[in-house]
Parts: structure tokens; sequence; C-alpha cells
């Protein structure tokens, strides 16, 4: 069974997004994960880096398959997961926790809204 | 797509397309089934292999006459591997030949290579000795260390002394006979070869389908039994020991000398379609298949360029990353050169060009 809490908001490419403040953690679902299977490596973004929303800003590469990372939102990358880089089995895992990618900061409220609920996510992976 | 005899047992497995068909490439995840190879044990349904049977007067010397290898010394029961090879050198396939009788052997071909094989020696004389056995084969691996402790507790006859590379006839146990086909042509019991494709110590038990669908589910019973594995783990065990993967590594357009296999699969002490194209390789300045160790962070992939500074110097056939060293591994045809272990050389990958150095297998 794949999870998805409640109390995250999801896009349609399978990533998460947690809001907290002006401040966006992402990373990838469970369902996402379960359909790479094992995670052999993580290129993850800069920090200090702007992105928009939709741009490529890293890998994961699965034992047989490689998959782009898109940002979610526009803004600016203030932290990354560097635990991946040893560990990228984290985001198998604990894709909502230890396997979380990077943090945003975000400028534009607009976007968030328009990011999937639990309930529009569930539909989009039935 | 065609689906093995095996393909009921797989509710749970993740599937994929290989070869036209239809495989689980992982029971559980592929790090686990690899490392239960290396550590335990692990079985593999390659029921895709071909079997090709072939019996008759010339049959055996047939063989040996399309075959980088001599069937005719072979001892009976002996396994030899060969390339099946065109005029020109180039490889229409690996395969293993074993010898069952003097006057027949078998041979399995790669799983999308098995009719083009089969064309190939027809029409070169092969028709009359052919059986094309693949459909009604099961072809079970049982794979790593413990591999002869988990055999001891399905099969009757202690097969613990068996030599690498020889076969036997092995009745395995009461359930498996009582479903044995006795219409298979290969042998009036299962054949049990002390083979593999993954570097660790084995068996692989040919034997008709309902037989195999018994032998599966006994392994599976087991009270510790062996980890069903996929084909994801199977291509990162082979490669870990830089064995070929036909169609991938080679095709019709490289020879044996390329690959470097020569040492292994060639017997240049007989006659064999393709040998003198072999013999002017030889002597000709040629690409190389040579393994690669990543020495920055990285994955090289199938089809990834390999690089002197700005000059292309070869490209890689397959690459993975290799769960015990946990670093980026691969096979890749390279130029004259750049041969020498511990070259170092660039793997262009997805645009950024990151370090490697040639390592011959295995890369353990």
């Amino acid at each position: 069974m794949v999870e998805v809490p409640k109390d995250l908001k999801y896009t349609a490419e399978h990533e998460w997004v947690k809001v907290k403040g002006s401040e966006a953690t992402y990373g990838i679902t469970d369902y996402a994960q379960e359909e790479l299977g094992d995670i052999v490596y993580v290129e993850l973004p800069e920090e200090g880096d702007e992105v928009e929303k939709g741009d490529m800003i890293g890998v994961v590469e699965s034992v047989k398959t490689v998959s782009d990372l898109f940002s979610p939102i526009s803004g600016a990358i203030v932290k990354v997961n560097y635990d991946l880089e040893d560990a990228p089995e984290l985001i198998n895992e604990e894709p909502y926790d230890g396997g979380w990618i990077a943090v945003i900061e975000y400028e534009d409220e607009d976007e968030i809204d328009k990011l999937l609920s639990e309930e529009e996510y569930k539909k989009e992976i039935e | 797509m065609k689906r093995t005899p095996l393909y009921e047992k797989y509710a749970d497995a993740k599937m994929t397309k290989f070869g036209g068909w239809e495989m689980p490439l992982t029971f559980t995840s592929a790090i686990k089934e690899h490392l239960a190879v290396r550590n335990k044990a692990g079985i593999f349904d390659v029921s895709h292999m071909g079997e090709l049977y072939l019996k008759g007067d010339d049959a055996v010397e047939f063989m040996s006459k399309h075959c980088t290898m001599d069937i005719t010394e072979s001892n009976i029961l002996q396994l030899k591997y060969a390339h099946i090879l065109n005029d020109k050198g180039g490889i229409i396939d690996d395969t293993i030949v074993t010898k069952l009788s003097e006057d027949s052997c078998y041979i399995v071909p790669n799983a999308g290579r098995t009719s083009m094989v089969k064309k190939w020696l027809e029409e070169h004389g092969g028709e009359e000795f052919i059986t094309d056995v693949s459909e009604e084969t099961v072809m079970i691996a049982l794979q790593g260390p413990d591999s002869i402790k988990i055999m001891e507790q399905v099969c009757d006859e202690d097969v613990s002394d068996m030599d690498f590379f020889t076969a036997r006839v092995v009745e395995i146990n009461k359930e498996v006979m009582e479903v044995f086909d006795e219409g298979w042509p290969m042998a009036d019991a299962p054949l049990i070869q002390k083979s593999g494709y993954t570097g660790e110590d084995g068996f692989e038990i040919v034997l008709p389908a309902e037989s195999g669908k018994v032998l599966w589910d006994q392994f599976l019973a087991l009270e510790d039994p062996p980890t069903a594995c996929g084909l994801a783990a199977r291509d990162s065990l082979r490669l870990e020991f830089g064995f070929l993967l036909s169609g991938q590594d080679f095709d019709e357009d490289r020879t044996t000398i390329e690959t470097g296999w020569q040492k292994h699969a060639v017997n240049w002490d007989h006659d064999f379609a393709g040998k003198e194209a072999l013999e002017e390789m030889k002597e000709k300045e040629h690409q190389m298949l040579k393994g690669l160790m990543m020495l920055d962070r990285g994955i090289p992939r199938h089809g990834y360029s390999v690089y002197d500074n700005d000059d292309k110097i070869g490209e890689v056939t397959s690459g993975t990353r290799s769960p015990i060293k946990k670093k980026g591994i691969a096979l890749a045809y390279l130029d004259p050169g750049y041969h020498k272990e511990g070259t170092e050389v660039l793997v262009d990958i997805r645009g950024q060009k990151k370090k490697a150095k040639v390592k011959n297998p295995p890369f353990l």
C-alpha cells in the first residue's frame, strides 16, 4: 500500500512539498520511489540556486533507470540533503523523512495553492 | 510477448520485457537480491534462454565446425563456453555447448537470439540435427555460496562433488519425476549443470516444464529458502564479473577478439566458421572491450561516450552501480592505446565528464 500523508502537497510528477512559513521542503513520493526501485545515485541541486517551477534541478538513478528531478515551485534553494550522496537508499526507505531532497524558499503563494491535495494526488496514482 | 512456464508464480514480481519475453525484473529489491546471491543463495528463472538439441551421427562434429570450441574432444557431460560466428568473425551469439553423448549435444542461445541461431545453423547444414526444445523446457539457476547446501535439501542424489562446467543426469526427487515428461528428448531425467552467470558457485537445472514448476516451488518452500531473483540482479551480478550480454556487449559487428574472450572461448586447433576472420583480426589494431571503474561519483550507462580530454575514444556497452563496491562499473569498447589496466579515461555522464580507470573484471 502506497503511503500518501495528509499534511503534504503534491505534484502530478510525484513530488511532495511540505510548507513551513516561507520555506518548502520537497522530495519524491512513496509511489515514485516504488516505481523507480532501488535508488543508487542522487545528483543534488546547489544551495543558493534560483530555480523556476519545472526546472531540472537534479537526477535520481535507480538500478535500471535515470530520472530527472524537477523543481515543484519557484524560489531559491536554501538547503539540500547531502546525506543522500552517501545513502541514496534513504529515498526508498523513508521518502517523506530522511529522503527529503531540498528546501526551497518560495516567492509565489499561488504556486503553493495550485499544488495537489492528498486526495487529488491519490486520484492521480489510482 | 512470450511467458515462461513459471510465469504463474510471479504474482508479486515487477515485470519487464526482455528479448521478446515477459520476465520478472525484481521480486523485492534488485540490491537485496544481488546481495543474497553474493552472501547466501538465490534462484532465477532463466527459461527464456533457448535450448537447441542436436542429435545425429555428425551432430557433434557439425556443432564443432560452427562454434569456437572443439566439442568432438569434450568429455560426455562436459560444458564449454563458445561463440557462434558468421563468416566475418562477427558474433551471432554466445552459448554453452554441452556434449550429451558421442552423437548429441545441446546449446543454450540467448532469449532474443534463439530463432536466429537456429536459422543460421539450419542454413549451414544443421537442419537434420536440430530440435528446438525451448518452449517445453525450464531452466532454473541456483546461485550463491550456499547453493550446495540448498541443493542437498531437494536432491536425493549427492551432487556436492560435481566439477565446475560439468553436467549430470539426476532424478532429483520423486515429486519432480512423477510429472517428468517422457517425451522430452534431452535426457531421461533432469540435467544438473555446475555453471552460472553470477560468478558464484551454483547450479543450472534444465528440465521439462512441469517438473520445473515442481522444483521451483520446492526451493521456495524450504525452511531457509534461496531468494527469488529477477533480471535486474542477474544483470548487476554478471557485470561485476565482466560477463558478456549478447546484443548489448556484442552483436554481429563485433568479433570474439574485440571482446577479449578468445583466451577462454576459442580453441585454435580446430576448424570453425569465422576462424580466418578472427586470425586476421588478431593482427590488426582494433578496439577492445574493457572494464571501467568510476573514480568520480556517477553511474555509466549503455551508450555513454568515453573520452581522453576532448577526443572520443570509446563507448560504454553495459554499466551499473556495483552493489558490492558501491561504485559505477562498466564494460566499454576502447580505442587502441587505452587498453592497459589503470589507464585513466573520462565518461560523459549527461554532459559531465567523470573520471574512470580501466580495470580488468571481476570488479570485486
